[in-house]
């Protein structure tokens, strides 16, 4: 057996322990048979030394399980117990599972429409943007309208108001952008974060 | 031998074979064979245990092209180490007294 067949072997045995265990222990294992084999060691004489794949399993699988709980097997009684209590506790049971469904789902619309308020809030200051550019340029036409009409003091009023209108427009444009960023990033952060609470629960048990 | 007096026994082990300087696995099983014929599986858990009760410190480094992981006593696992010798002299006076009691009989 090579070094990759032993690694193989016992990812296999290990089969049903969290990911993260299994790698920590493979990443043990791989470590300690390229030791021996710097020590001098063939690779399948560090596996020798080492042992048989599956009985390794085994210890860490009693090793794990014990550090769970000592599991005993269930007395006649408890059993006869469990199964008349099965209205209460299966329904206690459905009910946690319902609120924890409720939670998750709520959490969720609260994020939906937070989500929703702070674009609405961006949309509107890049409709206010809009507006003052649109603003902007209806002033300059105006104004180039007065300039061939009589009354020039118009002009300036209209030339004026119109460069106010396009200042703030570039302003705000200016200030929208980074916003958008900061926006798109809390999204993603929060949606992350939300997908591992709520659908990696298994993996964390 | 009791398996909680070993695993107490195991874990000082490995602390004194990192307490002069930072070793990694097969190099806290060499330096242990000697005394105690410690597996793999038995290492990891210690090793485990003792990272858990921040006794050591785990560092991976690259090592010929590829990764080791080294262990660091802490102040912690010092204090283990000085508190064992003061448990032992304890147990040495039970041990005393046993025999005695086994003389006696005899």
């Amino acid at each position: 057996m090579n070094k990759s067949k032993f690694l193989l072997r016992l990812k296999r045995a290990l089969w049903g322990c969290s990911p993260s265990e299994i790698q920590s222990r493979l990443a043990f294992y791989s470590e300690m048979i390229d030791d021996r084999v710097e020590e001098g060691l063939s690779e399948k004489e560090a596996i020798q030394a080492i042992g048989d794949p599956v009985q390794i399993a085994e210890e860490i699988r009693m090793e794990l399980g014990e550090k769970k709980k000592d599991r005993r097997p269930l007395s006649t009684g408890e059993k006869i117990l469990i199964a008349l209590g099965s209205p209460i506790w299966l329904s206690l049971l459905i009910a946690a599972a319902a609120v924890v469904f409720a939670l998750a789902v709520s959490a969720g619309a609260v994020m939906i429409s937070l989500f929703a308020v702070m674009f609405s809030v961006l949309i509107s200051l890049y409709a206010s943007a809009l507006a003052l550019g649109a603003a902007a340029a209806a002033g300059l036409i105006a104004s180039v309208l007065c300039a061939f009409g009589s009354l020039k003091i118009d002009l300036w009023i209209w030339l004026g108001l119109s460069f106010v209108c396009a200042g703030l427009c570039i302003w705000l444009v200016i200030l929208c952008v980074p916003i958008g960023k900061w926006m798109l990033r809390i999204v993603r952060a929060v949606c992350k974060a939300y997908g591992k609470i709520v659908f990696r629960r298994r993996s964390a048990t | 031998m009791d398996i909680q007096l070993k695993r107490g026994l195991l874990d000082v082990c490995v602390l004194k074979a990192i307490k002069d300087a930072p070793s990694y696995g097969y190099q806290i099983i060499k330096d242990l064979r000697p005394y105690v014929e410690l597996s793999e599986s038995t290492l990891y858990t210690i090793l485990k245990r003792l990272e858990t009760a921040e006794m050591l410190t785990v560092r991976t480094a690259e090592h010929g092209g590829r990764l080791r992981k080294y262990y660091s006593i802490t102040d912690a696992g010092l204090l283990r180490i000085a508190e064992f010798r003061e448990e032992w002299n304890e147990i040495m006076s039970i041990y005393r007294f046993i025999v005695k009691e086994d003389t006696q009989d005899e």
